[in-house]
């Protein structure tokens, strides 16, 4: 019986210390002292992500190839966005400039996978938080690739949702066919592109990339961001609207740095 | 046997802060728990989901409440059941670990818990026969 007090006494006064902790970590005193100690294993995190990320060895011919072709694809899409650029410039004299951005570059700390380099994962920590200036919904890219979005964070460090997280969507244009819709993470590396209009032309291969959801003050996502190419296409007369399953472009596995869209301000 | 297992913790709270989204500290601590009987693994549980908690951006204490809640229950089942059991150990594991899922939502949750249940498992046989062997040689020395 007195052993069973004890384990007793001692639960309820851990129980009671999380509690306190708990509740000190919302004040600001709670936060630095949350932040020193980010800031102290961030290292360890840091390098045990990078170990991985090494560990998955040299890239295949194929692999090679793969990286190349999705990079060519890349520039096709953005060459297709220049000449509407162009196409619109012609068609009238002066023309908005858009709002600059920044660039922050942020080390990936942590993957939350299942199985590390074996499942795909859909959540990613970096090393940028509140203290640079880093705010939640800050678009996160990798060259001109859509990585994802940051959906909490402390001061030092942040969570990115990955385009392809279930929950995550975006509002997309296909490249060259200009079809609208919204893109949805379906988990698992696969996005899907719903709610385009039946009278749209969807066609394989085609990129996507971001329609540009940018709000007065400089947040959201800049337009033309690669979100990935078109695998297949699902279209039903007896449906309002067609859909396809989209494939990224990015292979997060491979990545150690990315950079978050910081708005102009 | 329970210096290999807070050695086991060390490196969970590693592997789960960086590159993986399964429940191993949890894992390691329902061994604890099962091994030790010690109302020391709440200080153990404690320091671990703190840590855990900075690293994964959660808020800090969310964790520990749930691993010490875990212990307290495992603890409280002690009279009921036979701990250092494979069926109990691979139960409560599914257990814990499904609600785990569920605290702190991971993609493929189900398969998740099938891992969680067949390391904790292998883990756990492993210490079994470890123990078994170290008594044998033991009583022949």
């Amino acid at each position: 019986m007195s052993k069973r007090r004890g384990i007793f006494s001692v639960f309820i006064f851990f129980f009671i210390l999380s509690l306190i902790l708990y509740g000190i970590s919302l004040t600001s005193v709670g936060q630095a002292g949350v932040g020193l100690t980010e800031v102290a294993l961030a290292p360890l995190q840091e390098g045990v992500a990078s170990v991985l990320a090494l560990s998955k060895g040299e890239l295949t011919p194929l692999q090679k190839l793969e990286e190349e072709n999705r990079l060519l694809r890349a520039q096709l899409a953005k060459i297709k966005d220049q000449e509407k650029e162009i196409h619109a410039l012609q068609d009238q004299f002066n023309t908005q400039q858009p709002v600059s951005n920044q660039l922050l570059p942020a080390r990936i700390v942590g993957f939350k996978g299942l199985i590390p380099g074996l499942s795909m994962p859909e959540q990613i920590v970096i090393d940028k938080g509140e203290k640079d200036n880093v705010h939640v919904q800050n678009i996160v890219v990798y060259k001109n690739f859509l990585i994802g979005k940051i959906s909490r964070q402390t001061d030092h460090l942040s969570v990115v949702d990955l385009s392809f997280k279930k929950g995550f969507s975006i509002t997309a244009i296909t490249s060259p066919t200009n079809a609208i819709g919204i893109v949805k993470g379906q988990g698992q590396g696969t996005l899907l592109l719903d709610n385009v209009v039946l009278s749209e032309n969807l066609q394989k291969n085609d990129s996507v990339v971001t329609q540009g959801t940018t709000d007065l003050d400089g947040s959201g996502a800049v337009p033309g961001l690669v979100i990935g190419k078109i695998l297949s296409i699902d279209k039903k007369p007896s449906s309002l609207f067609q859909t396809a399953k989209l494939q990224p472009f990015f292979d997060i596995n491979h990545l150690t740095t990315v950079f978050i869209i910081k708005p102009a301000l | 046997m329970e210096k290999v297992l807070i050695g086991l913790l060390i490196i969970a709270v590693v592997l789960q802060g960086t590159v993986t989204s399964l429940p191993l500290v949890l894992l390691i601590l329902i061994l604890l728990a099962v091994k030790m009987r010690s109302p020391n693994v709440f200080l153990l549980a404690f320091v671990s989901g703190m840590v855990l908690d900075i690293i994964l951006v959660h808020p800090p204490g969310v964790s520990s409440i749930f691993f010490l809640s875990v212990l307290l229950v495992i603890f409280l089942y002690e009279r009921k059941y036979e701990l250092s059991s494979l069926i109990f150990v691979l139960s409560i594991t599914a257990v814990m670990s499904l609600i785990s899922s569920f605290l702190f939502p991971t993609p493929q949750r189900f398969l998740q818990v099938i891992l969680a249940i067949v390391i904790n498992g292998m883990v756990f046989s492993l210490i079994e026969f470890l123990t078994v062997s170290q008594k044998k040689e033991y009583r022949r020395a």
